[in-house]
């Protein structure tokens, strides 16, 4: 390919690029070749236009050919008017070079060896925190980068900040606040609902605002439209 | 195998002292060799519940800062020849105690006695934290009302945290004593239920004292509860708490003055 400069247009346009879908045949040549090319003249005979204008794909990866032999094969082809656009099953490293030869493809795309970019920066780990017991009045478990799991009750004036949810399986008396890592799909579920205080993605409720219905039942709490919801899991 | 025990609460005024002379008198009633030690530096009282509080020389800061040895500081009670006691200073505060010295002291008090109780200030500071540090049981005393609750389940927190044990990664053995509980008030729906209580502070219930003229006049004339008037209900109840502190399998009642038909007829016309 060679660049080229643009002359200068009032309106520079970048070339359009399209997709496009053709069916391919493709012809898989088996050792011994002579055979194969006795095999594949007999179909030629039967049905001369089999290949005209069509898109053909050479799969060698039965094969396996040297350079020499591969020429070889093209040529055999084209000498039966078989045009082939691209080589499957090959690999740059068994010498199938560029130079005048079909490009290589693979699962019918084209394909070449590429250099792998480095690495996007990891994404901060995500992991779950599990809390055996309870957590305590003028305790606070701050957990940004995942799930906290409390087994036991989370006592008034106590608090749990999570980056993902907060499953509490007592009584959740204090304050607990999900989704801290800006997450608003996070949730908060206990099984015993007293809660000081709600927040989850930045949003907050206090106790007042709360309502006594859910009081004391197993509840669960979630973002619904920039607002928080709240309801029973009874 | 001595035992140290710390009795604590967070809040003030629910009792700490009167339980910490009342189970020290029963233990070593019951024939232990018992040591109770007042950590509230600077607002000393056990040595006033126990009558003690002319006969002190020395004291835990003394000791701690080794300006007197332990048995010179030791103060033996009059009426139980196994029950000792080691007072606070009244003219210093918590920052005079040390950590290595308190925790000299401590090692020191565990070779001679079966129990060591040591009396908590309130508090969740350098006190109470200092008094809980080395202990193997944790008596906490909570009054039924939410704000002691409160109070003792930050307490439970901190004996889950701050403690040699729980630093080492064992458990420390956690009771409840509730005090001060009035079973006609409690069953008005003026007070906390029991039921309610433990259910907030899950741990395991050590006794109920009830509420009582007893326990006041005991500390007014400088007796423990339980040698004052052993028979009275507090009493009774923190008898029973020692047997169960000591093992012993009591069941758990609700302990009741024993009243006249007059005195009943007369309570109800007062409420």
């Amino acid at each position: 390919m060679t660049s080229q400069t643009l002359p200068d247009s009032p309106t520079p346009r970048p070339p359009a690029f399209r997709g496009r879908a053709f069916k391919a045949l493709a012809l898989t040549p088996e050792m011994p070749l002579a055979d194969w090319f006795a095999g594949l003249d007999a179909a030629l005979r039967r049905s001369p236009t089999l290949f005209d204008g069509r898109a053909v794909i050479l799969d060698l990866a039965g094969l396996e050919p040297e350079p020499e032999a591969l020429r070889t094969i093209l040529a055999d082809l084209r000498a039966r008017r078989i045009r082939i656009l691209g080589l499957e099953g090959a690999q740059e490293a068994f010498g199938v070079a560029d130079d005048g030869l079909p490009p290589l493809l693979a699962n019918g795309r084209p394909t070449r060896n590429l250099d792998l970019p480095a690495l996007p920066p990891a994404e901060p780990e995500t992991t779950s925190l599990t809390i055996e017991g309870s957590v305590r009045s003028g305790q606070s478990i701050v957990h940004r980068t995942g799930d906290v799991t409390v087994m036991g009750s989370v006592s008034s004036g106590a608090e749990i900040l999570a980056g993902g949810s907060i499953h509490i399986y007592g009584a959740l008396r204090g304050r607990a606040i999900a989704g801290a890592a800006r997450n608003p799909r996070a949730r908060i579920c206990c099984r015993k609902f007293e809660p000081e205080l709600l927040g989850i993605d930045r949003l907050v409720r206090t106790a007042e605002d709360m309502g006594s219905h859910l009081r004391g039942r197993p509840a669960q709490i979630w973002l619904d439209g920039g607002a928080i919801r709240m309801a029973s899991l009874d | 195998m001595a035992k140290v025990l710390v009795v604590t609460s967070g809040k003030g005024g629910v009792g700490k002292t009167t339980t910490t002379a009342a189970l020290g008198a029963a233990l070593a009633q019951s024939g232990k060799s018992v040591c109770v030690v007042d950590f509230d530096v600077g607002l000393r009282n056990l040595d006033l519940v126990m009558g003690a509080e002319r006969r002190v020389v020395y004291d835990l800061i003394n000791v701690v800062n080794g300006d007197a040895k332990l048995p010179q500081a030791l103060i033996k009670d009059k009426r139980l020849e196994t029950l000792h006691l080691l007072p606070a200073s009244q003219t210093r505060d918590k920052d005079a105690l040390t950590d290595e010295g308190v925790a000299r002291v401590m090692e020191e008090l565990r070779e001679k006695f079966d129990w060591v109780i040591c009396d908590s200030p309130a508090g969740i500071e350098r006190g109470a934290q200092l008094a809980m540090r080395h202990a193997d049981v944790a008596v906490v005393v909570t009054n039924p009302e939410v704000s002691s609750v409160r109070d003792s389940d930050r307490i439970i927190g901190l004996l889950d945290s701050k403690t040699v044990r729980a630093e080492k990664g064992e458990t420390i053995d956690k009771h409840l004593i509730l005090t001060r509980y009035d079973p006609n008030r409690a069953d008005r729906g003026d007070m906390l239920k029991t039921e309610d209580v433990l259910e907030i502070l899950s741990i395991p219930l050590l006794a109920i004292i009830p509420e009582s003229q007893e326990v006041l006049k005991a500390s007014n004339v400088g007796c423990p509860v339980t040698l004052n008037n052993p028979l009275c209900a507090p009493a009774r109840a923190y008898a029973d708490a020692a047997k169960r502190l000591n093992g012993e399998s009591v069941p758990m009642t609700m302990p009741t003055e024993r009243k006249s038909f007059l005195d009943k007829l007369f309570m109800r016309r007062a409420a």
